[in-house]
């Protein structure tokens, strides 16, 4: 995957050294930027499910982050800096479109649009797609920020203001549930 | 399945599920390169050219070389000069055919501490390295033994001996340049490990030489809108199927397209089922998923792209093309209704509110039937609808919500609609309180089922197929034969089917089938990994208890295994030990051996994701462990009298998914699922005489039946049933069973 587990922990490192460069360049912004964008992007994309509409509002993410870097005064977690702005542009294109809330518009996305429609998957691939698309809001919130972010746990623990430990096991716990059930589906 | 089972690569089936493309490098530029003009402003410098990352630049390499031959050649001719363009390797993908293809001179290994990583190939092109390795001996008190602990994650590297290194990429790692014919592979630490529990930083010296002359691409063909392409219109959509590249294969083809529905104003569409092929005398055309073209699929637009990869034997062109859905549409776009609940002063995170209230809207009757409150602020409803209600809004007017969604309601399958309860979420800064007004709106119905067909042919006819397969010796079933499958003659319809699969809506569980009387015999909700008896008498499965439960078919009795528990039962000739997988303190999904009557437990084996596979007559326990980071198994036996286990052989054509080995009673054979998850292959218990029997039937279930019929449950491709095939492995003479069930088989006891 483009998006890998090496590029990820090396970039948990590189980013200091980045954040440090852009306070005294803006233009190294332009490097925090291609570390995050297919993972902002992907995010996104899942969260609203079509692809102009994710490209603007990861376009608002990272000028939003841009404009607003000089008030991030930590030396780490860019990460779960950069996810709270896209998730707060996630909420605002929601908010945008949510009145009054119209499950249709959140969940139902026309076949074009929708990318757990639009795509024929493997049966696993469509089983698991089903499962996850089951689950409730919170618990796919954890698997997109996993697994479309590549936060690292830490990351999703304050992102999400919460403890470490208890992400991790929140989310492995989901993990086996969804295994467990997709066995049960498929097998 | 307990929680400690998850393999490492189910983490990347939850990530591809999502099918998210990945950013669009026009779009990423461009929006690099408005980022950039702020930068230069706010830094008051003159503007810097900054450079595309690789990859991004192949891209517009590529897009520009395409530009310029249609400009050049005309796009009647684009087709022909892609053919030259580019090429398809098997396991790799489409690749630059103007790069030479390179390959490992020969295999490399390393032994620390008793385990061993070996590559054993690797493929290089202009846009990546494949390299295939594999771990093994890795002891399970290397890993964690808590499911909410991970280990290491840190993937390998290639590194090259200016000191660049190149990272992992979409299956596989960043290109080698071609003036570099060695590097290093460096694994810094075996995946999910303890660190230093297992020997990490390996390196691993690679030597890559030019590909033998036998290695040759295959032929890719861009399809340009032809009149051999047209689209039934039975739909709004001038064209919602489309292929856009075409793969000779050296026994069909790969197509590669996309398909993108419209609806029509005010409706949308839900699509069902998969992709289906027929061929033009009527034939459903079976096909596979072909992963290693996922670069092509993902470069369809609005991430419609679809692809499969079919044999081309007998096929009658065209073929067509189809995928299946519903219409949605509004019921009374105006239409609303509201009702009221008191969620008090403080709602509490966990409080139910339970209601059975009915309430009109838009000529429907919707039935609330409870509201919960959950955590970040979150209100949940929860209604039962019509099965043709599709959705409805939920909204509480006087409050603005920061998230929500939901689904269920109507659910258009291949068995027709079923009413499945339809909940809502919507979540808040924080949870409104008080008497709350509840408004409904916008229900949409689910309306006419849709077809959308597109059809495809052959530019040129190929010479170098032949019009019946060769058959390979030993296979005896294909999907295509299977409907030739004659009824099982009635000495064999007797005994008992022990199946895993959905007893009733939403619960899933074991069942046996009584075979002489055709009827279901016993029900056991939340069992699994069911294992009857050699004398079909007992049936020991993996309770919900997390204990192994031993029911007595005859008297209806159970007893409880006590202190243990485990997976991947398989009993012992003489009924009195059961072999399972299981797990505690220090070992992960290990071979361990209960006496079912003394309960003494016998561990065989420290590795780790083992499965079992049978016991042979002579006493021997047969089981497989599986190579780390590739789908192979290595295959082992235990002898009881000398306490030793013997190596024996690698499987190599078994899938890491859903092995379900199983040795026959003589011991003569074991039958395993092959890796594309439908076909069995057949193997002796010393290695020799590996073959493929079942070729792409949708195998699932495996076992034996004592007087060495092979038993395969095999599902329907267009639905949850299956049915069971017994096979003659030696003269590949094949019945069917009487019976179709909704699930898989576990155990077969024919007298």
């Amino acid at each position: 995957m483009a998006e890998n587990r090496y590029e990820k922990n090396n970039r948990e490192s590189d980013e200091l050294v980045l954040i440090k460069a852009t306070r005294k360049d803006p233009r190294a912004f332009g490097e925090l930027y291609k570390l995050y964008v297919n993972q902002i992007f992907r995010y996104l994309y899942s969260r609203i499910g079509n692809l102009h509409e994710a490209e603007d509002a990861t376009s608002r993410t990272f000028l939003a982050a841009f404009e607003a870097f000089d008030k991030y005064r930590q030396d780490g977690h860019f990460a779960s800096w950069l996810f709270a702005i896209a998730r707060n542009q996630a909420m605002d294109h929601f908010r945008q479109r949510i009145v009054p809330t119209d499950i249709d518009e959140i969940e139902e996305i026309t076949v074009e649009d929708d990318p757990l429609n639009g795509v024929i998957q493997s049966e696993q691939s469509a089983t698991l797609a089903n499962l996850i698309q089951a689950l409730p809001n919170e618990d796919q919130e954890l698997l997109r920020l996993r697994f479309l972010g590549e936060m690292s746990f830490p990351e999703m623990a304050r992102l999400l203001q919460n403890n470490e430990e208890a992400v991790k096991k929140k989310t492995y716990r989901l993990l086996a549930r969804l295994h467990s059930q997709l066995e049960v589906s498929n097998e | 399945m307990n929680e400690w089972k998850i393999p490492p690569q189910f983490e990347e089936e939850v990530r591809e599920s999502f099918d998210v493309p990945a950013v669009r490098p026009e779009f990423a530029d461009k929006l690099y390169s408005g980022l950039m003009k702020r930068a230069d402003k706010k830094a008051r410098k003159p503007q810097q050219i900054r450079g595309l990352r690789p990859a991004w630049v192949i891209a517009f390499a590529v897009l520009l070389a395409i530009i310029i031959i249609t400009l050049a050649i005309g796009p009647a001719q684009v087709s022909a000069a892609i053919r030259q363009l580019f090429g398809y390797l098997p396991g790799t993908g489409i690749v630059d055919q103007s790069v030479p293809i390179r390959v490992l001179a020969e295999p490399v290994s390393v032994t620390r501490d008793e385990i061993t990583i070996t590559v054993s190939s690797a493929t290089l092109s202009g846009e990546k390295t494949q390299i295939e390795y594999r771990v093994f001996g890795v002891p399970a008190s290397a890993y964690p033994d808590r499911e909410d602990v991970f280990g290491c994650i840190t993937q390998g590297y290639l590194r090259l001996e200016d000191g660049r290194e190149l990272t992992a990429v979409d299956f596989g790692y960043e290109a080698v340049p071609a003036e570099v014919n060695e590097a290093i592979f460096v694994i810094p630490c075996i995946v999910n490990t303890i660190p230093g529990k297992a020997p990490e930083n390996w390196e691993l010296p690679l030597r890559f030489v030019p590909a033998p002359p036998e290695l040759t691409l295959a032929p890719v063909s861009e399809v340009l809108p032809s009149p051999q392409m047209e689209s039934t219109p039975k739909t709004v959509d001038e064209d919602p199927v489309k292929v856009s590249k075409v793969i000779e294969t050296e026994d069909g083809y790969i197509l590669i397209g996309s398909f993108q529905a419209k609806s029509k104003p005010e409706e949308s569409i839900q699509q069902m089922d998969g992709l289906k092929i027929w061929d033009a005398s009527g034939k459903e055309v079976p096909y596979t998923y072909p992963l290693d073209v996922n670069e092509a699929i993902r470069q369809e637009p609005n991430g419609s792209g679809w692809a499969a990869q079919f044999k081309a034997y007998g096929l009658v062109y065209p073929l067509t093309i189809s995928f299946s859905g519903v219409e949605i549409y509004p019921a009374e776009p105006t239409s609303t209704a509201e009702f009221s609940f008191d969620a008090g002063p403080n709602p509490q995170v966990g409080q139910v509110w339970e209601f059975n209230q009915e309430i009109q809207l838009a000529g429907q009757t919707v039935k609330l039937i409870s509201i919960s409150a959950g955590s970040r602020g979150t209100y949940s409803f929860t209604f039962e609808v019509h099965p043709k209600v599709y959705s409805f809004g939920v909204e509480i007017p006087e409050f603005t919500p920061n998230g929500g969604g939901g689904g269920g309601g109507g659910r258009a399958g291949s068995e027709g609609l079923s009413q499945i309860p339809f909940s809502v979420s919507i979540s808040y800064e924080e949870l409104p309180s008080g008497i709350l007004t509840v408004r409904l709106s916008n229900l949409s119905m689910i309306g006419n089922s849709i077809n959308w067909e597109g059809e495809w042919s052959p530019t040129t006819i190929r010479t170098d197929l032949q019009d019946e397969p060769t058959k390979q010796s030993g296979l005896c079933l294909t999907a295509e034969s299977l409907t030739d499958l004659q009824p099982a003659p009635v000495e064999l319809v007797n005994g008992k089917v022990l199946v895993s699969g959905e007893l009733f809506s939403g619960v899933w569980g074991l069942s046996v089938y009584n075979l002489d009387e055709n009827r279901k015999d016993v029900e056991v909700p939340d069992g699994n990994w069911g294992a009857l008896s050699a004398d079909g008498k007992q049936l020991a499965y993996a309770a919900p208890d997390n204990q192994i439960h031993i029911l007595d078919l005859d008297l209806q009795t159970e007893r409880i295994l006590p202190g243990i528990s485990g997976s991947d039962l398989k009993w012992s000739p003489d009924g009195k030990q059961i072999a399972y997988v299981g797990m505690g303190e220090g070992f992960i999904n290990s071979v361990f051996v209960i006496n079912v009557d003394s309960y003494e437990v016998k561990q065989i084996s420290m590795l780790s994701h083992q499965t079992i596979i049978g016991w042979s007559p002579e006493g021997l326990l047969y089981f497989a462990t599986p190579y780390i980071g590739s789908a192979a198994w290595k295959v082992a036996n235990y002898d009881f009298s000398s306490g030793t286990v013997q190596e024996l052989f690698d499987l190599e054509d078994g899938t890491i998914k859903y092995l379900n080995p199983s040795l026959s009673p003589d011991g003569k054979w074991i039958a395993y699922r092959g890796t594309d998850n439908s076909s069995v292959y057949l193997v002796r218990p010393d290695g020799s005489d590996m073959h493929q029997i079942l070729d792409n039937v949708n195998a699932i279930g495996l076992d034996w039946s004592q007087s060495g019929w092979l038993a395969v449950s095999m599902r329907k491709s267009d639905s949850e049933e299956a049915s069971i095939a017994l096979i003659d492995p030696d003269g590949c003479e094949a019945y069917l069973l009487p019976l179709v069930m909704k699930g898989d088989l576990e155990g077969l006891f024919i007298r």
